[in-house]
């Protein structure tokens, strides 16, 4: 592949992340979320997923079962930042659809959706494991608890910011 | 052989350690209910409806994944037992469409058999249905998500019996669907169109595309001269379709019914085959004598065509060029019988009925016009053809037997035995026994290729050089078969047989739904009974074929031959979509 | 009074255990360095005196599961379920950040004692910097001599690898946590043969939470002897609980067996937050059940909980206060079932689909007497029919809330 050439699928750095987890077929959930992280939409395209299926000879179907089954996968387009707030049991008790409606008025979007800008998606996500510093949200690889309409917004901002 | 003493119902019985419950239940004189069971593969219990209660453990177990043991006390229609059933039963319901007065597969669903058994009168579940769209864009087969059960029948069949791996579970929980993946349909896949999927789905969420109305359109139209041809393996699995004994034959039956229906004249495949014998038997030793590509491989099974394309496309200069015995017969149609019978090839019709769903996808090739017109018109599976004589109001059961029409309607015992697994090369071998030490075969019989195991292998004495071969059915098989083909270790091999379907045609993708090993057995038990009983049983004999090479093609491989009954293969590539 | 201990979590507020050194000068490997100098049979019989169970829910007995294992001749995998994905639950995730070492080391002491050469821990997808942490004290402890050949100069060879998870309830489920480091869906697998003959790769396998993991090497110290002075007769030692919801003192307390309820929300946890009222507790996270005020004096134990019918699940103790509806908790209970059902089996794929309309019903009041006989139905198909654990649990919480809350339905 020319490196003059744009490689919107990423394929060489692809090929490395294959290489990282020896070619295997076992390690097909490791391949998939390190080629989601290189996605700047945390997503896997269709024509990466066949790169994938080729190179190390699983059937495409069970590279999309795979990502489809996982919600940590996805095969849709994401934003730039993925805020996740938990709408599970402890969050339910500590009020996590005032951090939600927070989000909603200062984002302008639903949960589901992506801003126009493609700066932030927002979705509800099961419970994370931040239950001691409930209502919390996940924004990428970060957690953030102990949450009020304020520091949520804030927090936005900090994003916004960068 | 160890035993294990146990009661079912109260009832005491003494198995085989190994057996599961359900088995057990049925020795029993019990049927206990089961929608993802199947006998040829493996265990899933993932639908739970065949939920027993094991008193002795104190708890509720799926039969089908319980294996018995002594002092087991089970009871599997208790109060309680039947109300689990019926939950299940109710549960899927809830989100199965209420289409059964519609449904292609109202007659064998195992769903509705299961209501039948049931007969819940208080639904009061609410129906919360899928609304896929409906998969039909590859004119072969139709697959209707909302109606799938996740059996996961299909998943087995396509991963790990074909080695195909088109179908997957994606998703999961409500949202859990067989998928390609990517919303891929079949003809955007390197599906090979076998149908095997259709033929264990115990629903309608994966069915033949009918082409019913395609052909009642011919019949019905005078200026159509419509003639129908039928593969060896549908006269004995059309009458299962009409309540008969499994693996009856129907041949006498099956040509009055489509007299009946209209076809002007009415053809045997097999005559075909006889053909195909011919031209496949003299391409063998010619690349035998000439060096050519060994080991040469038949090329009658046209999903196994379409796995050779996809799957080893490297390997196609093994595959004999010889047209299937369908396409053979419909290029022969449209120049020799069309000269014969003084009929404008452009009016002839050509209908073929087969135990196969991948013969759709054949006919439809490009390439597949060498008699100047489309070779082959229309294909109808064997459960089409049932429905086309009920549609018709026939009375099937009760009909007298009639013959088929001469001048392709004659053919040998080789070729009814292309509907079993090792019947190609069988019938291969009795041609070119004779014409290689120009003797007289006394045993007709080659057993070594014969029976279900899924790779068979024999060595033949031709004149004293020893001959090896082997056979193939079931395209996991096949790839098994093509790995050592690509690695080098099948270089001594002269001649490979292999099927798309395990138990060859007898077991193929268009027969009655439903089958098992024990229903293919039995069919291609009728198979050989025929050939047993046919005045001619050696290809080169039939007196038809012998009229076909004297008043028009020459001779095998002629140049005429090689126009209208020989192909070529090209590599499948995803995304080349239906014709 | 109810009085949190400080046995297996010792570690855990100080934070002081980053590196190997801070470990061992904290009596870290003090376990393992006395169990390389017993037999195999003997460290077995010691964990099955203990009367250990499996922390993660299950409660299956530890020690007759390392019995199972070490009966198998083969190596085993000694896997670690590091998947903590009970909603209320997070006790995990606190020896993965502050107390790392403490997993590994009794993981490798359960490859001494059953016989094993490799382990594997499987961390969920959502535990990110944990992985991070627990992968370095891996890399730390071998580089010290604790991990990889003749560790502390014995026979024992044991090497551990980090799997991660992707988001799926299902995979702490021991057979599809399997499937999951296979490298496929988290769908679980019959199992026609223990995990302990035959598991990962087909291979033996040893699978325990990572708290059962914590609790080995204190019973092979000191410490085990104020360990086992805790808890009852059936339900020995500790169990280290999450406390969560509206309460003053959320976080993660180590409580000896026998401890009330009560004891728990009010005595270690600061009672109800904002001055309000106890409304409900949900005990051992989503698939638990809901108890009520009058339930408040159940001692902590297995077998308090087994008279009830229940269980105490994970360590989860989620409170409710007065300001939450019975109704709204169910919804968002079956959202969360209907989210992470793996869908492979009818009951529960089906039954957590119709229960979640029923619970909306309940929530909009829209629901009949017809439909709580429903759920009733619906529920025991799912207990008695179900293909794991996931199914037979999750109609826990609508039986506990009609059970013990009818009269607010009506």
């Amino acid at each position: 592949m020319s490196k003059n050439l744009v490689d919107v699928n990423q394929y060489e750095e692809i090929d490395n992340i294959l290489k990282k987890h020896d070619m295997s077929k076992h390690n097909l959930i490791g391949i998939l979320l390190d080629v989601q992280a290189i996605s700047p939409q945390h997503y896997i395209t269709k024509n990466q997923a066949e790169y994938i299926s080729d190179k190390i000879g699983i059937f495409l179907s069970n590279v999309y079962d795979v990502i489809t089954f996982y919600s940590a996968l996805s095969d849709k387009p994401k934003g730039k930042y993925v805020i996740q707030v938990c709408n599970s049991t402890c969050c339910k008790v500590t009020k996590y659809e005032k951090i939600k409606n927070a989000i909603e008025k200062e984002l302008g979007i639903s949960v589901g959706e992506i801003t126009p800008d493609g700066m932030f998606s927002f979705e509800y996500s099961p419970c994370f494991g931040a239950c001691d510093v409930s209502p919390a949200v996940r924004i990428g690889e970060k957690v953030y608890g102990n949450l009020d309409e304020a520091k949520i917004i804030s927090i936005i901002n900090n994003y916004r910011g960068e | 052989m160890k035993t294990c003493t146990l009661s079912i119902n109260n009832k005491s019985i003494t198995v085989e350690a190994g057996t599961t419950l359900l088995e057990a239940a049925k020795k029993a004189g019990y049927f206990i209910p089961t929608l993802c069971n199947h006998p040829d593969q493996e265990i899933k219990a993932n639908c739970r409806i065949c939920v027993v209660e094991d008193k002795t453990a104190g708890k509720f177990v799926t039969s089908c994944s319980t294996m018995v043991y002594d002092g087991a006390e089970i009871f599997t229609n208790t109060a309680e037992v039947r109300e689990l059933q019926a939950g299940i039963l109710e549960l899927i319901l809830a989100n199965h469409p209420n289409d059964c007065l519609n449904c292609i597969r109202n007659e064998s669903c195992e769903l509705r058999q299961l209501c039948e058994r049931f007969h819940i009168r208080n639904f009061n579940l609410e129906s919360d249905i899928d609304v896929y769209p409906i998969d039909n864009t590859s004119g072969v087969l139709v697959r209707d998500r909302n109606k799938c059960i996740k059996c996961m029948r299909c998943v087995e069949a396509c991963q790990e019996t074909q080695m195909v791996g088109v179908l997957s579970p994606s998703y999961r929980s409500i949202n859990t669907c067989i998928s390609a993946g990517f919303d891929e349909n079949y003809d955007q896949t390197l599906c090979t169109f076998c149908g095997q999927c259709s033929a264990v789905c115990p629903v309608g969420a994966i069915y033949e595309y009918d082409e019913n109305e395609k052909v009642w359109e011919a019949l019905n139209n005078p200026e159509k001269h419509v003639i129908v041809q039928t593969a060896p393996a549908v006269r004995v699995g059309l009458g299962e379709e009409f309540g008969m004994l499994k693996g009856s034959k129907v041949t006498g039956k099956m040509v009055t019914a489509l007299k009946m229906l209209g076809f002007d004249k009415v053809f045997d495949t097999d005559f075909a085959a006889d053909l195909t014998i011919m031209e496949e038997g003299t391409e063998l030793l010619s690349r035998i004598k000439n060096g050519g590509t060994l080991p040469m491989i038949t090329s009658c099974s046209p999903g196994w065509i379409n796995y050779a394309e996809g799957f080893f496309p490297d390997l196609l200069d093994h595959l004999s060029t010889c047209k299937s015995p369908q396409q053979m017969f419909g290029a022969v149609a449209k120049t020799y019988y069309a000269k014969k019978s003084g009929i404008d090839p452009a009016d002839i019709f050509t209908v073929s009925i087969m135990p196969c769903t991948a013969k759709k996808y054949e006919c439809k090739r490009p390439e597949m016009n060498s008699s100047g017109y489309r070779d082959v018109d229309v294909v109808l599976t064997t459960r089409e053809l049932a429905r086309l004589i009920k549609n018709a109001g026939i009375d099937f059961n009760n009909l007298e037997e009639e013959n088929f029409d001469s001048i392709m309607g004659v053919s040998s015992g080789a070729a009814v035995i292309f509907g079993a697994t090792g019947g190609v090369m069988e019938a291969a071998l009795r041609t070119v026994y004779e014409i290689v030490t120009q003797k007289t075969l006394e045993k007709l019989e080659f057993e070594d290729v014969r029976g279900l195991e899924g790779i068979k292998q024999a060595t033949i004495d031709l004149a004293g050089t020893p001959v090896k071969v082997a056979v193939a059915h079931g395209l996991g098989n096949a790839h098994k078969i093509m790995e050592m083909v690509r690695n080098g270790e099948a270089s001594d091999y002269a001649f490979i047989e292999i099927m798309s379907c395990t138990g060859g045609c007898s077991g193929g993708g268009g027969q009655p739904v439903g089958a098992n090993k024990l229903i293919k057995s039995k069919r291609i038990t009728t198979i050989y009974n025929i050939d047993k009983e046919m005045p001619i049983r050696k290809s080169h004999e039939n007196p038809e074929i012998k009229q076909l090479y004297e008043e028009f093609l020459g001779e095998p491989n002629s140049h005429l031959s090689h126009d209208l009954l020989h192909t070529h293969y090209h590599q499948r590539k995803k995304k080349q979509g239906a014709f | 009074m109810g009085k949190a201990v400080n046995v297996l979590t010792k570690n855990l507020k100080k934070n002081n255990t980053n590196t190997i050194e801070e470990y061992l000068s904290v009596g870290g490997y003090e376990g393992l360095k006395n169990v390389l100098s017993l037999i195999t049979a003997e460290v077995i019989e010691k964990v099955k005196e203990s009367g250990l169970r499996g922390r993660g829910g299950a409660a299956f007995p530890t020690g007759k599961k390392w019995e199972q294992a070490a009966r198998v001749k083969e190596d085993s995998y000694i896997l670690c379920n590091a998947d903590e994905g009970e909603p209320g639950t997070f006790k995990d995730r606190y020896f993965l950040e502050y107390d790392p070492y403490r997993i590994i080391e009794g993981m490798t002491i359960a490859a001494y004692a059953v016989g094993g050469k490799e382990g594997y821990i499987y961390i969920r997808e959502e535990y990110g910097k944990q992985k991070e942490i627990i992968l370095k004290a891996i890399e730390n402890a071998k580089e010290a001599g604790f991990l990889g050949e003749n560790i502390l100069g014995s026979n024992l060879c044991f090497n551990i690898k980090v799997n991660s998870g992707a988001g799926a309830f299902i995979c702490g489920e021991t057979t599809a946590l399997i499937q999951s480091i296979e490298g496929g869906g988290g769908r679980p697998k019959i199992k026609f043969k223990r995990t302990a003959e035959s598991g990962l790769f087909g291979r033996p396998t040893l699978a325990n939470n990572i708290e059962s993991y914590c609790v080995v090497p204190t019973l092979f110290t000191e410490d085990a002897a104020e360990y086992l002075s805790y808890g009852t007769e059936k339900s020995r030692g500790t169990k280290v609980i999450s406390l969560c919801g509206n309460v003053e003192k959320p976080g993660v307390y180590e409580i000896p067996f026998g401890t009330t309820l009560r004891e728990i929300i009010y005595d270690i946890g600061g009672g109800i937050k904002d001055g309000r009222e106890f409304k409900f507790a949900q005990i051992g996270g989503a698939s638990g059940p809901i108890l009520p005020k009058s339930m408040l004096d159940i001692p902590y134990t297995y077998e308090d909980f087994k008279k009830e019918d229940y269980s105490i699940g994970s360590g989860a103790v989620l409170v409710a206060d007065d300001t939450n509806s019975v109704a709204d908790f169910m919804v968002t209970v079956q959202e969360f079932f209907v989210h992470e059902s793996c869908g492979k089996c009818t009951p529960c794929r089906e039954g957590n689909r119709q229960l979640l309309k029923i619970a909306h019903k309940i929530a909009d009041n829209k629901a009949t007497v017809e439909d709580f006989k429903t759920v009733k139905r619906i529920a025991n198909v799912m207990n008695k029919c179900s293909f794991c654990g996931l199914g037979t649990a999750a109609p826990t919480v609508m039986v506990t809330a009609i059970q013990h809350f009818y009269d607010v339905f009506n």
